[in-house]
């Protein structure tokens, strides 16, 4: 066992146990940590933008005589006015509104094509998978399975009827793949969850410990 | 004073306790992490992401896309190492950008740390030829439209402020047209939208070998099955298991497989979890026939 001597290790432990320590309750050495945590973050990032954005190309373009940057450069200004108060604030629209119908225009058409119609191609498959050594019955069932949830969720959400009936069977099947959809990205999440608190544990018995 | 029921004691469980045997579960078996390594069954989209990788060729340009920050680090640096690692074998070279400003320190340490790897001993990685960072780009999803146009105007000059132009590996490549595989690793939606969108909906080389694989953490990971079902995504690794299957397919030396080595630990919280799960079930349950008994 051998704890480490490295002072950024050091730190990052006893953040990392400041952060934990809200487990047991809210205290002020988690307060520290938290602030510590958002203060830097926030530093950390408005200092990359300048640095490789605004710099290079913003202030850079300027210096080369691209006079067109200046453009850009007023619309940012003018989002700042939204903290300006009531006079002033009105600039910040123009400045919204360019971003806002810049990425309308440039997504629209890529994103119907491979997040819509792409999809509904993706979900027009064979229900009776036949392949080189015959029939493909785990991928018969594979495609059925997806077919029959797109449709039943599908059903689930049109609320221009009554569910009853068939309807009403069919918009159950729904919920019912709702459920195992949710239950199944919950597990997800605590698998990601528990894997960080791995992570973590990891750092303070072995990289700073030297236990493991 | 009355002596509580189990009823009670199982409803009553205080938080604390969960939290420290979580934190147990986490940690013992850490400790037997060789004693108890598991046997891992490789699933679909990993053996997926495996196959394509393997069909790199020597000198192929491989662009590692990241979206994440310190905090999912434990989940997303062993793919980055992962996939790295795999690019060297195969002798292929990497180009790296990130798309949120806290991901360039990470891998340009997880490229580095592979490099540094026993099986490499001996091989010379030199920077411009075999790895280029470019480092942070603002725009989120437009940097990879501006990229399939020029990559040299999206990134004038790489992480260290040396023109793209000056790099070997990039004299002769502007575009995805000269790529093979761009993948995308993220712990955050860049723009709300789900894991490689920017790749799926921008990169749109001719080049009939270029193709587009991810891997995310495990939170994010169901929103990206729409495009792996559809085929747009080729191959995919899910949080932790899915790197764990991935250093198994590639036989990784167990001392650099981290996924492989967490997931006993992995494994027995989740048993913990399972359990507290199973008893305040049992509890409420049985609270409930009490009552409805009392009524």
């Amino acid at each position: 066992m051998e704890i480490s001597h490295d002072i950024g290790i050091w730190i990052a432990a006893l953040l990392t146990l400041g952060i934990f320590s809200f487990l047991w309750g809210d205290n002020p050495f988690y307060k520290i940590c938290e602030a510590i945590f958002v203060g830097a973050s926030a530093g950390y990032v408005f200092v990359i933008e300048v640095r490789n954005v605004i710099e290079p190309k913003l202030i850079g373009n300027l210096a080369d005589g691209n006079w067109s940057y200046l453009i850009p450069g007023f619309l940012g200004i003018f989002m700042l006015f939204r903290l300006a108060g009531p006079k002033l604030s009105w600039l910040s629209r123009y400045a919204m509104s360019f971003v806002i119908g810049t990425y309308a225009g440039i997504f629209f058409i890529n994103f119907l094509k491979e997040n819509f119609l792409n999809q509904l191609s993706g979900t027009m498959v064979p229900l009776l998978v036949f392949d080189e050594q015959g029939w493909n019955l785990a991928r018969s069932i594979d495609n059925t399975l997806m077919v029959v949830g797109v449709f039943s969720v599908l059903v689930y959400f049109f609320f221009s009827k009554a569910h009853k009936g068939a309807f009403g069977v069919t918009a159950r099947v729904g919920v019912w793949y709702l459920m195992i959809s949710f239950g199944a990205a919950f597990g997800y999440t605590v698998m990601a969850r528990v894997s960080l608190l791995v992570g973590r544990v990891s750092f303070l018995f072995g990289d700073w410990l030297g236990m493991l | 004073m009355a002596r509580k029921t189990i009823i009670e004691r199982l409803l009553g469980i205080d938080r604390r306790v969960v939290f420290l045997v979580v934190f147990l579960a986490a940690l013992i078996p850490l400790g037997f992490r060789d004693a108890l390594r598991m046997p891992i069954k490789p699933g679909t989209f990993s053996t997926r992401f495996f196959d394509e990788m393997e069909k790199l060729e020597p000198g192929e340009i491989v662009v590692i896309s990241g979206a994440y920050d310190p905090s999912s680090a434990p989940e997303i640096q062993p793919m980055v190492k992962a996939a790295a690692r795999h690019v060297y074998r195969k002798g292929a070279r990497i180009l790296t950008l990130s798309l949120d400003a806290k991901t360039p320190p990470l891998l340009e340490r997880a490229v580095r740390e592979v490099q540094a790897e026993r099986e490499f001993n001996g091989r010379e990685f030199r920077y411009g030829r075999d790895v280029v960072h470019l480092g942070y780009m603002s725009g989120f999803l437009l940097v990879i439209k501006a990229m399939n146009r020029s990559f040299k105007g999206t990134f004038p000059k790489d992480k260290f402020g040396t023109p793209l132009e000056s790099l070997e590996m990039l004299k002769n490549v502007d575009d995805f047209e000269h790529v093979a595989v761009a993948m995308e690793f993220a712990s955050m939606g860049v723009s709300g939208a789900p894991v490689a969108a920017g790749l799926v909906m921008f990169a749109k080389p001719g080049n009939p070998r270029f193709r587009v694989l991810a891997g995310a953490t495990a939170v994010m990971t169901p929103e990206a099955y729409p495009y792996l079902q559809s085929g747009q995504v080729k191959g995919f690794l899910g949080g932790l298991k899915g790197v764990a299957d991935y250093e198994e397919l590639m036989g990784t030396d167990t001392e650099y497989a981290t996924a492989g080595s967490y997931m006993p630990s992995q494994s027995v919280a989740h048993l913990a979890i399972i359990l507290f799960i199973a008893l305040g079930n049992l509890g409420y349950f049985l609270d409930r026939r009490r009552r409805k008994k009392e009524r």
